[in-house]
């Protein structure tokens, strides 16, 4: 049976002077409030905040312009260049991304793409027409522990702009620290195909016909829930089920996307 | 006083059971019942969670008397992009059926006549780009604009999502600006509220909830002079006047 490590996740308790420093970057101008859970900071439109350790959202720090609408378009977005830039000097300036471990059987990477989000917009009625309006360039991180892939609140990096002034939204979710917990067997895809057969069957004719769209397998970095805060692997299934009324199957039935447990 | 309305099923008898759907409706309802002056007007779930409360009226249906005496609603278990599921033991049945599904404008939900704003589509897939049916693709406009009739925002995903507990409450603490205080768990009297628009209220729901291959959509109407794209919740923030009729729809795809 294979095996896979279950790493434990320490979070940045975050000093005033670098929450503080991180405001005034992003303009946000206030008096820091903080408890024993998190560092906030707000104006009349801007907030940030920061998740400390052992809090549910443990090194999470979450930025709105409200002003800033993500769905109002805009005649312009900013360049890709820009965006990579601006996100990348605030995440090096104030240490955003994990240093790497100094246990070589925990590499971690963080490749950054930049994006432009359109929306599309259907105008007219009897002949509609479709065009598509920009909306905002985006940056989001791909985050991978030995080069599996991380999800989840507390593993999620992404920055949102209007203009090139600076963002308006991000949330940037990570650990200070990585290490070892310990090494589990990892469940085999076709285990895991049986408990899931399992727990699907039951009463109903729909449930007994399904098919498995995919299955994939991620680390989740959810909400901490108390004790040590371990970073677990997951299969996520995607299955499909049928739907009665469709006896030529020639349509999407209900889908379902199902978290199950990759290791004991 | 703006009202809310929801229904979650967890107990379907013709398709996979769900777990958490109560604590997510309920955390919305709550949310926006205790803690930011809302009315709730109904919380309907399993058997007594209707498709019939969602149905348009010459469909036999009776909307106006529940979903469409709302502000907003918030509805939680089974989607497709043919449209949402109940058990099939409720009236009227277990589908709120699209447009193009039976019939080209066969679809249940005709919404915005009376007071509904904003529904909520806690679902899988319902607003996909486009799927086919009997050999046709229909896209997301095709399925969904003639439900607007004064309705202003649906949001949903575009593909499957968790069974989590949380959306709910979230998604109502970022609409009503209580978010440092749920999501944070700051006193909430320690600042003034910052509420999101409607919008970026769900796709934040979303970035707290879902693995990052999960995206959250929305699909709203307009015309000039009503402009959905920028509306807060009532009490928070200015809301558009009815986009109805509607002269352009906007869909916009969100990852997680």
């Amino acid at each position: 049976m294979d095996e896979i490590p279950v790493f434990r996740m320490s979070t940045e308790r975050m000093k005033k002077d670098k929450f503080v420093a991180i405001a005034a970057q992003l303009g946000v101008r206030g008096e820091p409030k903080a408890t024993e859970e998190a560092w906030f900071m707000q104006d009349k439109q801007r907030a940030l905040a920061y998740a400390m350790p052992g809090s549910r959202f443990g090194g999470l720090l979450f930025f709105t312009d409200a002003a800033q609408g993500l769905a109002t378009p805009v005649s312009r977005v900013p360049d890709n260049k820009v965006v990579q830039d601006w996100a990348g000097a605030l995440l090096k300036r104030f240490q955003l991304i994990p240093l790497p471990s100094a246990d070589e059987k925990v590499q971690a990477s963080f490749a950054s793409r930049v994006f432009r989000r359109e929306s599309v917009v259907e105008e007219g009625q009897k002949e509609a027409k479709i065009r598509r309006a920009p909306l905002t360039t985006e940056i989001a991180f791909d985050v991978r522990v030995n080069e599996q892939h991380v999800t989840g609140p507390r593993a999620r990096v992404r920055f949102a702009f209007k203009n090139p002034k600076g963002p308006a939204w991000i949330h940037r979710g990570l650990w200070e620290k990585l290490e070892i917990f310990e090494t589990r067997p990892l469940f085999a895809e076709d285990d895991v195909y049986r408990k899931l057969s399992d727990r699907i069957s039951g009463r109903g004719t729909a449930r007994k016909v399904w098919r498995m769209i995919s299955l994939r397998l991620a680390y989740f970095a959810g909400e901490f829930c108390g004790g040590p805060d371990l970073l677990l692997p997951y299969y996520f299934a995607e299955v499909e089920f049928r739907d009665p009324a469709n006896e030529k199957r020639d349509r999407q039935g209900p889908r379902q996307l199902i978290q199950l447990p990759a290791c004991p | 006083m703006p009202k809310v309305g929801v229904e979650w099923i967890n107990d379907y008898d013709w398709l996979n059971q769900l777990t958490h759907e109560h604590e997510d409706a309920g955390g919305f309802f709550d949310e926006l019942v205790h803690h930011a002056g809302w009315i709730g007007a109904f919380n309907w779930g399993d058997g007594n969670a209707w498709e019939d409360d969602f149905k348009r009226t010459d469909k036999s249906g009776h909307a106006p008397d529940w979903v469409d005496a709302v502000d907003f609603c918030y509805f939680t278990g089974h989607g497709s992009p043919w449209g949402f599921f109940f058990r099939s033991d409720v009236p009227d049945d277990g589908t709120v059926e699209s447009d193009h599904l039976s019939g080209p404008l066969n679809g249940d939900l005709r919404l915005g006549r009376g007071n509904l704003e904003w529904l909520a589509l806690e679902v899988c897939n319902t607003l996909q780009w486009e799927d086919m049916n009997g050999g046709t693709t229909y896209n997301v406009f095709d399925r969904w604009r003639a439900a607007f009739e004064g309705m202003h925002i649906m949001c949903s995903f575009t593909t499957t999502s968790l069974d989590v507990a949380t959306p709910g409450r979230y998604f109502a603490a970022y609409l009503d600006g209580r978010w440092p205080s749920v999501i944070f768990g700051l006193p909430s009297g320690w600042f003034p509220r910052i509420p999101l628009k409607v919008i970026d209220s769900w796709f934040a729901m979303a970035s707290m909830t879902q693995p990052d291959w999960a995206e959250a959509a929305v699909l709203y109407a307009g015309k000039s002079g009503a402009n959905p794209a920028d509306d807060y919740i009532h009490g928070h923030g200015p809301v558009s006047a009815d986009p109805y009729p509607h002269t352009y729809r906007v869909w916009i795809p969100h990852g997680c």
